[in-house]
């Protein structure tokens, strides 16, 4: 049993240093190392990556928040659209062929992706609030939250390229906002695990703490990363998550 | 005077001291099987884990509210009235 935990909190604590550096929840490798390793159910296993996510999230954000990398007004304002929608899509979910969406998803990453490679210049930070770019960037949101709550993943993956490419920040600045933001959805989130007793509190310590140290030590280096070289690896975990999505999709 | 970003950035960093803690309670109880009353520590100290973002989102909206910073409070304080409404839908 130990063993299988210190294996849990070293596996958490590389994908939390991974998290940190690319502004994802890691939900993409938490998910397929909990349904591997502990051998949990695939809701169980989506609840502990959402209590991972949370982990992640604070630890980066206490980091990125004090470094001035986050604006609090994006977080927030597109947050209270986000948190709604990711709710009531998680409830809705039922409704609407899950390979339906997974294409369109898988689509939309692919298309983040190739537009996030070819955006060669570094948008400057616009330094004070402003609505331009908001309404698109609220609506993506809703369209964010509909697809997390559908999903259960997918969080960072489409808040970069909407922080990044709606809002004109710079790169670095999308990944620290969206770090924030992922946290808070992952809070609302798993609400639902939890009512129905698919939350496996046992690992939680394990797991929380791995992506803690993790996600400490990539905000620690973030600085020191080049944006290009960010925006590369953000670019091809979009297209892994495309493929993988697709290719399980086109399996059912 | 400092920003609503620091404002937050000194709720957060306090907010993950105390995960960290209950975090570590929760990994020895478990792995020690601890409990009192029958109540299991692990099990209790993790629930707790699990309301640190939404006490965070609460202080930040409070703080914003002292400071005056009424659009952040209001967003804020939207935030933390959905996840309470949430939790008591289920």
């Amino acid at each position: 049993m130990i063993p299988q935990q210190l294996l849990i909190f070293l596996l958490t604590a590389v994908v939390g240093f991974l998290s940190s550096l690319l502004g994802v929840g890691g939900g993409v490798l938490l998910v397929p190392i909990f349904t591997l390793i502990l051998k949990l159910p695939i809701h169980e296993a989506i609840a502990l990556s959402l209590s991972c996510v949370m982990a992640t999230s604070i630890t980066s954000s206490s980091k990125y928040l004090a470094s001035g990398l986050i604006d609090l007004k994006a977080v927030l304002y597109l947050e209270t659209v986000t948190v709604v929608a990711s709710y009531l899509a998680g409830k809705a979910a039922g409704l609407i062929s899950d390979q339906a969406i997974a294409l369109a998803f898988s689509t939309m990453l692919i298309v983040s992706a190739v537009l996030m490679i070819l955006s060669k210049t570094e948008a400057k930070s616009i330094g004070h609030f402003s609505f331009r770019g908001y309404p698109p960037a609220l609506g993506a949101s809703v369209l964010a939250g509909g697809l997390v709550g559908f999903l259960g993943v997918g969080g960072g993956i489409i808040k970069v390229p909407i922080v990044q490419l709606l809002l004109g920040k710079p790169v670095k600045e999308a990944v620290a906002c969206s770090g924030m933001m992922i946290g808070i959805s992952a809070a609302i989130g798993i609400i639902p695990y939890m009512s129905r007793g698919e939350l496996p509190l046992n690992w939680i310590a394990f797991a929380a703490l791995g992506t803690i140290l993790g996600s400490y030590l990539g905000s620690k280096i973030f600085h020191k990363i080049e944006s290009s070289v960010i925006k590369f690896m953000f670019a091809v975990l979009l297209i892994y998550t495309a493929v993988t999505m697709a290719i399980k999709t086109m399996g059912k | 005077m400092k920003t609503p970003e620091q404002v937050a950035a000194g709720v957060y960093k306090n907010i993950l001291l105390i995960i960290i803690v209950l975090l570590l309670i929760s990994g020895v109880s478990s792995t020690f099987n601890v409990d009192y009353r029958g109540l299991s520590i692990s099990d209790l100290t993790a629930k707790f884990y699990l309301l640190g973002i939404p006490a965070a989102m609460m202080a930040i909206t409070i703080l914003m509210l002292i400071r005056g910073e009424k659009n952040l409070a209001l967003a804020g304080g939207f935030i933390s009235l959905m996840w309470i409404v949430f939790r008591w839908i289920g």
